[in-house]
């Protein structure tokens, strides 16, 4: 091999060699960018789904809430109105005991002792109410005895017990104290609640009637 | 210098010149990698600092917004229409309780 082929030889390599280490250079150098997008582009999707996700629980959450806090508000709406039909209820049902000269006034207190008898075992029970009702239970004592010793199917005996401040209507007890009926407005008034309370809940709210 | 020495003499130059053009190519190889590895931490980078301005931006859901003022629109109807049902039936109601609790059992 002559000088100028081995001089033309070495540029040849030389420019090879060069051409080479650009070329892994440039493709190194793309591979690096190119990776650095992909990274960018999964950093970016993984925040997208985490913020997505973050604003559908946030959401959800306050929907949540939202929707509690409605349900609190119609249970108090409704049980306002239970109130208000027995506050109603409770005004004239005070007027009605007021009005001491009705026959319906009569009747109920009548009612009231025989019912609390009847309900009660034993033969002998005091009834305790206020002046007012005591007077004139005290009128009718004999013909309320009959009825309940009628009822009961055997002789009772009633005592009248004056006692100021009792709510309105009765209260019995037996004689040896160890019974006792609530039959004033108070107590029948919670127990119509108690039973009806339910029913009373729809019937404010039903449609059409 | 004979002239077998003097070729010889350049062909030892001439291998020292394509040493030093292969050098400087390692050195522009280097340096083009090193540029693509700023250009890519400089990617990394403002992604980044985009992320954290985009997580200090309120996320107006506008779609999300108008759901619950449905929902809110919805309840306030059902709760007219439930008193204006009460308003209605609350006579009835009180009837019932009247008669109840004056309806005495004997």
């Amino acid at each position: 091999m002559s000088v100028l082929e081995i001089k033309s030889h070495i540029e040849k390599e030389t420019e090879t060699e060069i051409r080479q280490i650009l070329q892994e250079a440039e493709t190194e150098a793309h591979s690096i960018i190119e990776n650095a997008k992909k990274k960018v582009a999964a950093i970016l999707e993984e925040h997208k789904q985490k913020r997505t996700f973050e604003n559908l629980a946030k959401e959800r959450s306050e929907l949540a809430i939202l929707r509690m806090t409605q349900k609190a508000e119609l249970t108090k709406v409704k049980a306002e109105w239970l109130d208000r039909a027995f506050e109603e209820a409770e005004k004239r049902l005070n007027d009605f005991m007021k009005d001491t000269r009705s026959p319906a006034h009569k009747d109920f207190l009548t009612g009231l002792v025989v019912e609390g008898a009847i309900k009660m075992s034993g033969s002998r029970f005091v009834v305790l109410a206020d002046s007012q009702v005591s007077g004139f239970l005290k009128k009718t004592l004999k013909s309320i005895s009959k009825r309940i010793s009628e009822a009961k199917g055997g002789e009772i005996e009633l005592q009248l017990m004056s006692k100021p401040n009792t709510p309105a209507g009765v209260i019995l007890q037996s004689a040896d104290r160890h019974q006792y009926y609530n039959n004033t407005l108070e107590a029948r008034l919670s127990a119509t609640r108690q039973r009806l309370g339910g029913e009373l809940y729809s019937l404010l709210f039903r449609e059409g009637e | 210098m004979s002239i077998e020495i003097e070729e010889l003499t350049r062909l030892v130059e001439e291998e020292k010149r394509a040493e030093h053009k292969i050098e400087q190519a390692r050195r522009n190889a280097e340096g083009m990698i090193k540029r693509a590895r700023e250009e890519a931490n400089e990617i990394m980078r403002e992604t980044e600092s985009s992320l954290a301005s985009l997580q200090a931006q309120t996320h107006v859901q506008k779609e999300f917004e108008e759901k619950k003022r449905q929902i809110e629109q919805e309840h306030k109807r059902k709760i007219s229409s439930l008193n204006k049902l009460a308003e209605k039936n609350l006579e009835k109601a009180v009837k019932i309780i009247i008669n109840d609790v004056l309806g005495v059992e004997y």
